[in-house]
């Protein structure tokens, strides 16, 4: 017991009691400014689908790549091929 | 982020801050380290937002996030070893009830100044925020089972000190 209550009692005081506790009057705006200070950042999701979409043109460009040289081997073989009849 | 949102957040903010400024204070006992607290919260919740991180439940999850502020709060004040600040900041309070709300939180601080910083969190949630053993879960990150234990050791703790000043 501490000065005849029990630990129920008091924690029914305290909660009454700190019910009125309030932030400063300038608090809000404290934080507004240092909201303010953040540096802009682009959205997750944005970031997302600038990597997505440079991944893609990436691999369009490996695959663009792939496709000439395998054309220009085919022709080589076609050409390879070509028989010189006399 | 666009302006836009920058003030949007502001509502968010000032619909807030009584019920977070009030946790805050609850949980590491001192108005002005609650300011503190209260505002790296909302930092990081802008933070978090601004990267499309947006909760289905933004006021729980603030609460969540205030929680855990004031344990990380209280584990570095557990490191340092420090006297708890006698005189918080009155200005951070109203006029009003003042006084009385000063020294309650006072009282709580110096009550719950031995418990471990988690034990402390667990009884301010239940015994002054009302929460049910599964909501001080949640904003504890811990099952219900481990805060019932958190619980637990903390009256038997603030019991047995209560019965050796008796």
């Amino acid at each position: 017991m501490t000065d005849g209550h029990d630990d129920e009692d008091r924690w029914a005081r305290l909660a009454r009691a700190t019910d009125a506790l309030a932030s400063g009057a300038d608090f809000a705006a404290r934080v507004q400014a240092a909201v303010q200070r953040e540096p802009a950042r682009r959205s997750t999701w944005m970031a997302a689908t600038l990597c997505a979409l440079g991944a893609v043109a990436a691999l369009t460009m490996v695959f663009a790549e792939r496709a000439e040289t395998s054309l220009d081997t085919d022709a080589l073989a076609a050409v390879a091929h070509v028989e010189i009849v006399p | 982020m666009a302006a836009g949102d920058r003030d949007a957040f502001t509502v968010v903010v000032e619909h807030t801050q009584a019920r977070l400024f009030r946790l805050s204070a609850r949980l590491v006992g001192d108005a002005a380290e609650a300011e503190d607290v209260l505002q790296e919260a909302y930092l990081k919740a802008f933070r978090g937002l601004s990267e499309g991180d947006v909760p289905a439940e933004i006021e729980a999850w603030l609460y969540r996030v205030v929680t855990n502020g004031a344990l990380d709060a209280l584990r570095r004040r557990a490191v340092r070893r420090a006297v708890p600040d006698p005189e918080p900041a009155l200005g951070a309070l109203p006029a009003v009830n003042a006084t009385e709300a000063h020294a309650a939180l006072a009282e709580l601080n110096a009550w719950l100044a031995d418990l471990p910083p988690e034990q402390r969190a667990a009884l301010v949630l239940s015994a002054l925020e009302g929460a049910s053993n599964a909501e001080a879960a949640r904003a504890l990150g811990v099952s219900v089972g481990a805060l019932e234990q958190l619980l637990v050791r903390a009256r038997a703790t603030l019991r047995k000190r209560r019965d050796r000043h008796d």
